[in-house]
């Protein structure tokens, strides 16, 4: 196996994984199960000890291991918007104050963070933004909207995008502020998905407040600052998981529903589709495994890694036309929102909910311009001509 | 275990397509097309290579590696749309490797590791084999009987050879006939014929992947470097969305068919269902790419010049060669396991 670590000192650790679950979870108090879990190294892997993590050496296969035991628990694991998100960030661009006060409450979820970068004019051009802040004394008063911003309602902090710079280039104008979100000076409306809920919000900001120091990084570096955490989510690995277990609910329906009179399962269209289907999840798979591996070694992984989220959205797609296949007139029902009735109507959320994968998180045109342009070399989108521009 | 190749694996695969870039690949395959009914193709130059002993053991002058390797190979022999003997060649070697008695291991592995004799193979048939890659000149054939394989020497059965017009120019393709043929039986039951077909699945599966991302390569070169309204023509998001879309669906493919590969070598227990899950997807996305790529190329894709067709015409041949992709994915449901969940009442 050469450099690579040997699987049966992993074993081992799955088992110790799975022990401290069987122990600690479920647990009411998911403060003190998180504090438990950085205890034993198993959150806040990657925060330094003094503030408030666990330090530990780099080692993806464990983190593998952590994640698919945990999620197999149902046990909360470092998935929030902050630790995901803002920790990482603060960890390299932050200043030493910003560290020591937020990354520690943040590990443990005593404070809960949004993320605020698109806004209604700015989506997939989102250095186009124009949500403004300007200093008045020692703070930044801010104006504008944002937009999709997943969780404000219960967020107590915003990390924001916001342009600070005039008379420069769009991308150097804008600064990455942290807000408190409990101000008179901003208001969180949630956005009804077609889904039904309100996953998401709007944010006004309306001369809302926050110290001048709440910067990370420096004045006009906001952009670069951004791109930092998503340097480290592009390099990540695709994760199979959740396709892989919507294909097996899939087989599952159609082993429970007739298609012409008899069973979908046995119907060898349906077949053929489910096996395509598989193919391509099959392909997702071991395209994973591959930049994972890699990943260990500290090799390239372009172009693949740029593909991830198209060859998961794709699968969607294509389970979700699939499922209103095996549907029949059941799809003529609503699912409730919360999926309460527990019928087969309920595929339908996932028939909008893949859409609206295709389109979260950057659209899949724009993945399309990414895989050509990062993975193939093929040249950057042109700005748009003078005579097109928008005045 | 994850996906990974080794420093022997990386070693292997750069010299062989180093060699091939060398011979300005496909430049090879279109001489071939060029050449007579008894080129050889690159099958000398596999030999020296060592490439066609990889499933024999060392001690008669193989490899002694696995189809995991002999896949890997098959994948660069795809990339640059290598001409001539070899799919079939390491297929009949393989079954010889695998089921074959020490005398017929002794007769036959060392000269066909070396290419000092040629060895082709039948899947269907009784004493008439249709579809059988380079049967002119071989020095034996193994083919189907009953449930198992066998051996026979065209030579002393004075087997009649014809060969075809194939659509793929890169291989030749005929049709055996030897009604008074005496097989030499392989392995007598039908674990051994099951094994090398699911070989020969996977290494299909690599050629197409191979041809495919080759598609996808030429078409990225191409597409920056093709001018018109006054940039390339890279620059238009159809085509770049399209270019995409393509490469999308092929890169991904390659590690489903490593995986594939790698299942039958450790004979795990969905080697089988993998392998015609990788042979049909890998087909299906050869035969998609290199239309796009044709697509892309604008007109002078579609001329006999351009090389893109020979991928094409290879593409079709992978495709159709031991069953469509609907055929292998109907036995990978039935292997599956799949029936109608019992009503509740």
């Amino acid at each position: 196996m050469g450099e690579l670590i040997a699987d049966d000192e992993h074993d081992v650790f799955r088992k110790e994984v799975r022990a401290f679950l069987e122990e600690w979870w479920p647990a009411d108090d998911r403060r003190a199960f998180k504090r438990a879990a950085i205890d034993r190294g198993f959150l806040g892997r990657s925060v330094p000890t003094r503030y408030g993590g666990s330090e530990q050496p780099p080692d993806p296969r464990k983190a593998r291991i952590i994640a698919e035991e945990f999620r197999r628990a149902g046990a909360p694991t470092d998935g929030s918007i902050g630790m995901s998100m803002l920790v990482p960030t603060l960890l390299e661009r932050g200043a030493e104050w910003q560290r020591e006060r937020f990354v520690g409450p943040t590990i443990v979820g005593d404070i809960a963070w949004c993320q605020c970068y698109s806004e209604p004019g700015a989506g997939s051009d989102l250095s186009s933004l124009r949500t403004s802040a300007v200093l008045d004394g020692d703070e930044w008063v801010i104006n504008g909207q944002k937009i999709w911003t997943t969780e404000a309602h219960r967020a107590d902090y915003m990390f924001a995008l916001v342009r600070t710079e005039r008379d420069v280039p769009p991308k150097l104008g804008i600064s990455y502020l942290l807000v408190g979100m409990h101000q008179p000076g901003i208001e969180v409306r949630p956005l009804r998905q077609m889904t039904g809920t309100a996953e998401f919000n709007e944010v006004f900001l309306t001369d809302a407040r926050t110290p001048a120091d709440w910067i990370v990084g420096g004045r006009g570096e906001g952009w670069s600052v951004a791109n930092t955490t998503l340097k480290h989510e592009r390099g990540g690995v695709g994760d199979v998981a959740g396709v892989a277990s919507m294909f097996q609910s899939l087989v599952k329906l159609a082993q429970r529903r007739t298609l012409d009179g008899a069973p979908a399962i046995e119907n060898p269209r349906v077949r053929d589709r489910l096996v395509a289907i598989e193919g391509f999840i099959e392909a997702h798979r071991w395209s994973g495994s591959y930049q994972f591996a890699q990943s260990l070694r500290g090799e390239s992984v372009a172009p693949l890694a740029f593909m991830n989220k198209l060859s998961s959205t794709n699968i969607g797609k294509a389970i979700a036309e699939l499922s209103l296949e095996l549907l029949g007139d059941t799809a003529l029902l609503s699912p409730l929102p919360d999926g309460a009735r527990p019928g087969d109507e309920r595929w339908l959320m996932q028939f909008m909910g893949s859409l609206g994968l295709s389109i979260a998180g950057g659209t899949s045109n724009i993945q399309r311009n990414i895989v050509a342009e990062r993975g193939y070399g093929l040249p950057r989108d042109p700005y748009p001509l003078a005579d097109d521009r928008a005045s | 275990m994850d996906l990974f190749l080794n420093d022997e694996q990386t070693l292997l695969v750069e010299t062989v397509d180093r060699y091939f870039a060398a011979q300005h690949s496909p430049r090879p395959a279109r001489d071939f097309a060029n050449g007579d009914d008894d080129a050889m193709g690159a099958f000398p130059a596999l030999g020296e290579l060592g490439l066609l002993g990889i499933l024999v053991p060392e001690e008669l002058g193989g490899g002694g590696r696995g189809v995991f390797e002999l896949a890997l190979v098959a994948e660069v022999l795809g990339y640059h749309c290598a001409p001539g003997p070899f799919l079939e060649h390491v297929l009949a070697t393989a079954a010889i490797a695998w089921g074959g008695s020490a005398d017929q291991q002794t007769r036959w592995l060392s000269a066909l590791a070396s290419g000092a004799a040629r060895a082709t193979f039948a899947n269907t048939g009784d004493d008439r084999f249709e579809h059988v890659l380079h049967p002119r000149g071989a020095d034996v054939l193994v083919a189907p009987v009953g449930d198992g394989l066998a051996l026979f020497d065209p030579a002393t059965a004075r087997a009649t050879v014809e060969l075809v017009s194939g659509f793929d120019l890169t291989r030749k393709v005929g049709t055996v006939s030897a009604p008074t043929w005496a097989p030499d039986p392989l392995d007598d039951g039908g674990a051994l014929a099951a094994r090398v077909r699911d070989a020969a699945l996977v290494l299909l599966a690599a050629d197409a992947v191979g041809g495919a991302r080759r598609c996808v390569d030429l078409t990225a070169a191409y597409v920056k470097e093709r001018e018109q309204f006054g940039v390339s023509i890279a620059h238009f998001q159809g085509v770049k969305h399209q270019f995409a879309d393509m490469a999308v669906e092929v890169e991904p493919s390659r590690y489903l068919v490593w995986a594939a590969a790698r299942a039958q070598d450790d004979r795990s227990p969905d080697s089988m269902r993998l392998a015609a899950i990788a042979k049909a997807h890998a087909c299906d996305r050869f035969v998609a790419s290199s239309r796009t790529a044709v697509e892309l190329h604008g007109g002078i894709g579609y001329t006999w010049e351009c090389d893109l067709h020979l991928y094409l015409r290879r593409a079709v041949f992978d495709r159709a060669y031991l069953g469509a992709p609907s055929e292998h994915r109907r036995r990978a449901a039935e292997l599956a396991g799949w029936t109608a969940a019992e009503q509740s009442a």
